[in-house]
């Protein structure tokens, strides 16, 4: 019966991407989420092309901190989750010259401390990888007193960026 | 501004946790008997019920479930009774939106039962009384919950001063209300006889310098926010309004990557956090 429609068509299906995680997908009938990113970093990559897109949650800049914690678990950091993260997508056949990029998270304390500097140092470390590979960002939503949750819906390459009191969208069409 | 005055004005008090109190009491004193532990959270039929469910959870790796509360208690140790206890009371303070700072559903249960976690692990690294520390960590917040019944129409006014002009939540509510949720909290934990060990780090953890004589755990306390919200567990349209002092690294003798360290503890105890909070919520 070509014309019914089938499950997934009718209800979409969600990947959460926890803390130190992430997801990839080229299946249109997907939604990809993060919660509360805070003083972490979640790096989002859609290719229209393709319709494939996913969302890495880095927690931590560098992983020479635990270089066992990241062969464990390399979504952690932004070096190591930047490799396993683009490796996926490019087994998806996304491309390099055809990626929407936008970087979202890396709430910093008010004050000029060194305690909790690590959203921006989060920030820094992703915008240097993606300046060393050479792909622009298409937006950034940095900083701030708030926490973000992000949405991406692979069928339409709609992000939604959720705050306490409004959500921003993007296309990355 | 008088505190007692405005905590006379809240119309639902949450429920006293005194059994903390008693049995932080009974962990300082190396003279306690078992028994006196039984016997005390015996009395509290709904709490001796909820502290054997937990200790028979997977959480402790548990085959053989016991129904008796001795035996559970001997299972999983007095300080995890305490902490299991402390999962028990906090539920029913904190599972509740807070509208005021935009929290929902069991966001405050979540990030208490966080900061006790932390607060546990800084206090172990820096040798001083782990459950003191966890329960600092516990109850830091339960001004937000007074304030959400008495100031919440004044919130607009403090948050205009957040995103504005760049004050903290602290700054923000002391230039408004006169007074802030920590101070709240302190002076309602006074009036439950907390001691000072409890109620002062609490009411210092944006300012920890200024503590008079718990500095220690101010400054841990201090850090641990910090620490809750780099795993995404600080919630609340003020969730990073904090002004952090570089001080209270240094007063605990630990340095920037401690806090890195920290962070990845906390993360391998995301799952345990979920985990008691889905057993520790009241069955209805």
């Amino acid at each position: 019966m070509g014309g019914s429609p089938t499950i997934g068509s009718v209800f979409a299906q969600r990947i959460v991407v926890g803390v130190g995680d992430m997801a990839v997908s080229n299946n249109t009938n997907m939604i990809i989420s993060t919660y509360a990113l805070g003083s972490c970093v979640g790096v989002v990559i859609y290719d229209p092309f393709v319709s494939v897109g996913g969302i890495l949650h880095i927690m931590l800049p560098d992983s020479t901190l635990s270089p066992d914690k990241a062969a464990a678990q390399p979504s952690m950091f932004a070096d190591t989750g930047w490799k396993v993260f683009w490796q996926s997508l490019t087994s998806l056949r996304a491309e390099k010259r055809r990626v929407k990029v936008v970087i979202a998270g890396g709430a910093s304390v008010l004050s000029q401390s060194d305690i909790f500097k690590i959203g921006e140092r989060n920030a820094i470390a992703v915008k240097n990888i993606l300046q060393l590979e050479g792909i622009p960002t298409f937006a950034e939503e940095l900083g701030g007193l708030n926490n973000r949750t992000l949405h991406l819906q692979l069928k339409t390459g709609t992000l939604d960026i959720k705050y306490p009191t409004a959500t921003k969208q993007l296309e990355l069409k | 501004m008088n505190l007692d005055n405005i905590i006379a004005q809240v119309k639902r008090l949450p429920p006293n946790p005194q059994i903390m109190l008693k049995l932080l009491r009974l962990l300082q004193d190396i003279n306690t008997n078992p028994n006196d532990i039984v016997e005390l959270i015996r009395i509290d039929a709904p709490l001796t019920a909820q502290v054997l469910r937990l200790s028979n959870s997977a959480y402790y790796g548990v085959i053989t479930p016991s129904f008796n509360l001795e035996e559970a208690i001997n299972r999983v140790g007095f300080r995890e009774t305490y902490k299991l206890v402390g999962v028990v009371c906090s539920s029913q303070i904190f599972n509740t939106p807070v509208q005021t700072y935009y929290l929902e559903n069991d966001q405050l249960w979540e990030n208490s039962i966080a900061t006790a976690l932390v607060m546990e692990s800084i206090a172990q690294r820096i040798g001083s009384d782990p459950s003191h520390a966890y329960t600092i960590g516990l109850l830091h917040s339960i001004g937000k919950v007074l304030m959400n019944q008495v100031m919440a129409d004044k919130y607009a006014e403090v948050y205009a001063l957040l995103e504005k002009d760049k004050l903290s939540v602290m700054e923000a509510e002391t230039q408004v209300l006169g007074f802030n949720y920590s101070q709240l909290g302190m002076a309602l934990l006074k009036k439950w006889n907390f001691p000072p060990e409890i109620y002062e780090p609490i009411e210092y953890h944006f300012n920890p310098m200024e503590a008079p004589t718990q500095q220690l755990h101010a400054c841990a306390l201090h850090l641990a926010t910090c620490v809750v919200g780099g795993v995404g567990l600080n919630y609340g349209r003020d969730a990073w309004a904090i002004k952090a002092h570089d001080e209270a690294l240094q007063k605990l003798g630990l340095q920037v990557e401690d806090i890195e360290r920290f962070l990845l503890q906390i993360h391998e105890r995301l799952n345990d956090i979920k985990a008691l909070l889905a057993m520790g919520k009241p069955k209805s």
